[in-house]
């Protein structure tokens, strides 16, 4: 119980019991899990069948519409709630569309003056043929959306639901290998300015951790795929340049246990570590932006920004990665205070 | 600096000089070369100029993958101590950059002359894929020379080689492919791609640079 010396471990595991027990338990921000039909026509009166997801419907005042742009909206007529998470709503859709094209794409939104409001992205409004004279419903742009004080709650985000805390292991984890193996970059640099062994340990230890923690990624990335996107593996670029990249760390392993030579196994690693690290900027920063890609931040998307993280994700991923890095360090030190103690026996026994 | 390019130049000279004494071992390069276009040519019946793309950049791969070992090989260990106190070592990962990438460079034009020969595709662009092949073959040099140099002081060194450099050049030898298919579809550059590959000809070169020093040390 060194609290002088081990600080950064207690750091770590007080970062990663908060990343669990928080990541895990804080509910989801109340969402709209399906609409009875997605696709409504023009002139008509529609009756929707809603189910919520977190939602409290009896609570509060509730309010929807359909909003096509900021000031061209419509009010239901009729807000019914059977339970905290059905509801029925009533639209009657207005003859002209403002956009004058045949297929509109437009958002439902439920507002709540207590709970804020959540949002439905895929209605479309197809332009029929008939005119409804009886029809007076207009596009209008009274409504407004309440805000509500901030709450410890993660968004509601439509195809992730509650994946979306795969964020804090997923991730954090990638960003976590991303630093070790930036210090185990610095580590075999160390040794080619200085041939000292430990320098050596040190840089073989960050990066085996770190091809552990890759194929943890690729695990959890695999899991998290199966939910959203369907597979378990795609053809997606990123997927592929993270396979060769982690290839290019297998070989690093290779190559340290093909050479019997202490010394010029520690060289010829060191100088390939730094060789791979350099050859995979391009792999993983580069040519994933330049293609398309499911994944965010490639293919013109972009990574962290407002629509993928907001500030309540980010109170628990920066304290992920911090946590999971420290973790990663943790376990190198204890596989190089292993190595040093071989050598010690090592050591001994030649003398002797 | 003018230095620096007369002792690259005569480095240069000098593995070319060896390479035409010991003729037997381009003659295997060339035979290789002959005999994958003959097998190409009888093997199958018809093909396209865009299957002929793919097929002409994993023969790049495979062939440089055999012959960059060679670079580092012919060097006898009296001649390269004396080559040790006469240049430096940037002088040495230079010309064998140029080296690999000139062997490269002969063995796929072989290559793309015998199947231009042999299958006569229509419309082929053959100047820009010239181009396309030398910037590519730099950049597959650029990634096999450091490791060549590193597998030397290993036992098995064509396994070892392969294990090494593979995994760095097959995106490389991808977006040379898409490149050249879209040469041939299109008849157009695509410009990332481009970008790309001199990228990271930079950083690969640069670092080979910087760190064959410490290699050759020992």
């Amino acid at each position: 119980m060194n609290l002088k010396k081990n600080w950064w471990k207690y750091i770590g595991i007080i970062c990663l019991i908060y990343t669990v027990t928080a990541g895990l338990l804080v509910p989801l921000k109340p969402g709209i899990l399906e609409v009875s039909e997605s696709r409504l026509y023009s002139g008509s009166t529609v009756s929707l069948d809603i189910i919520g997801y977190n939602t409290h419907f009896l609570d509060g005042r509730y309010s929807a519409f359909i909003r096509m742009e900021k000031d061209k909206q419509i009010k239901s007529s009729i807000f019914k709630a059977q339970d905290n998470q059905r509801a029925s709503l009533l639209f009657e859709i207005p003859n002209d569309m403002p956009s004058g094209s045949k297929v509109t794409d437009v958002t439902l939104v439920i507002n709540n003056t207590k709970h804020g409001y959540s949002i439905y992205p895929n209605l479309r409004i197809l332009k029929s043929k008939n005119h409804n004279d009886e029809n007076k419903a207009q596009w209008t742009n009274l409504m407004n959306v309440s805000e509500v004080g901030w709450k410890f709650a993660f968004p509601y985000r439509n195809i992730l639901i509650e994946t979306i805390r795969n964020t804090f292991f997923h991730v954090a984890i990638w960003m976590a290998q991303f630093v070790l193996l930036t210090i185990a970059l610095i580590y075999s640099i160390f040794y080619l300015r200085k041939a000292k062994s430990i320098y050596d340990h040190n840089a073989a230890a960050f990066t085996y951790i770190s091809i552990v923690f890759g194929v943890i990624g690729v695990i959890s990335g695999s899991l998290w795929a199966r939910f959203t996107w369907g597979t378990f593996w795609t053809n997606d670029v990123k997927l592929n340049m993270v396979a060769i990249s982690m290839m290019i760390y297998l070989a690093y392993g290779i190559l340290r246990s093909s050479i019997d030579d202490i010394d010029k196994k520690a060289k010829s690693s060191a100088i390939y570590n730094i060789f791979a690290f350099c050859a995979m900027i391009p792999l993983i920063m580069i040519i994933p932006r330049l293609t398309d890609s499911l994944h965010p931040g490639n293919g013109g998307n972009p990574a962290f920004g407002n629509d993928d993280m907001d500030n309540t994700l980010r109170m628990v991923f920066y304290p992920a990665i911090i946590g999971l890095a420290l973790l990663g360090g943790w376990i190198a030190q204890i596989v190089v205070r292993v190595k040093k103690v071989e050598e010690k026996i090592i050591n001994e026994a030649l003398n002797d | 600096m003018n230095l620096h390019f007369q002792k690259i130049i005569a480095l240069l000279t000098l593995d070319i000089k060896t390479e035409y004494r010991n003729k037997y071992e381009s003659y295997g390069l060339f035979l290789f070369v002959i005999i994958v276009s003959y097998i190409l040519y009888r093997g199958t019946e018809t093909m396209d100029a865009f299957s002929f793309n793919s097929i002409f950049w994993v023969f790049i791969l495979v062939m440089s993958s055999n012959f960059a070992l060679r670079a580092f090989t012919k060097t006898k260990e009296e001649e390269s101590l004396y080559l040790y106190h006469v240049v430096s070592p940037y002088h040495i990962i230079i010309s064998k950059l140029i080296y690999n990438w000139f062997f490269i460079f002969i063995g796929g034009i072989l290559f793309l002359f015998l199947g231009l020969l042999f299958h006569s595709f229509e419309g082929f662009p053959f100047g820009s894929f010239l181009i396309l092949l030398g910037v590519g073959s730099l950049c597959i040099s650029s990634t096999f020379s450091l490791p060549s140099a590193l597998v030397l002081t290993s036992s098995n060194r064509g396994t070892l080689l392969g294990i090494l450099s593979f995994p760095i050049s097959i995106p490389l030898i991808l977006v040379c492919t898409s490149m050249g298919g879209q040469l041939i579809t299109e008849q157009s550059w695509n410009m990332n791609g481009l970008s790309l590959l001199f990228s990271t000809i930079l950083i690969m070169s640069t670092v080979s640079l910087y760190l064959f020093k410490y290699n050759w040390q020992s």
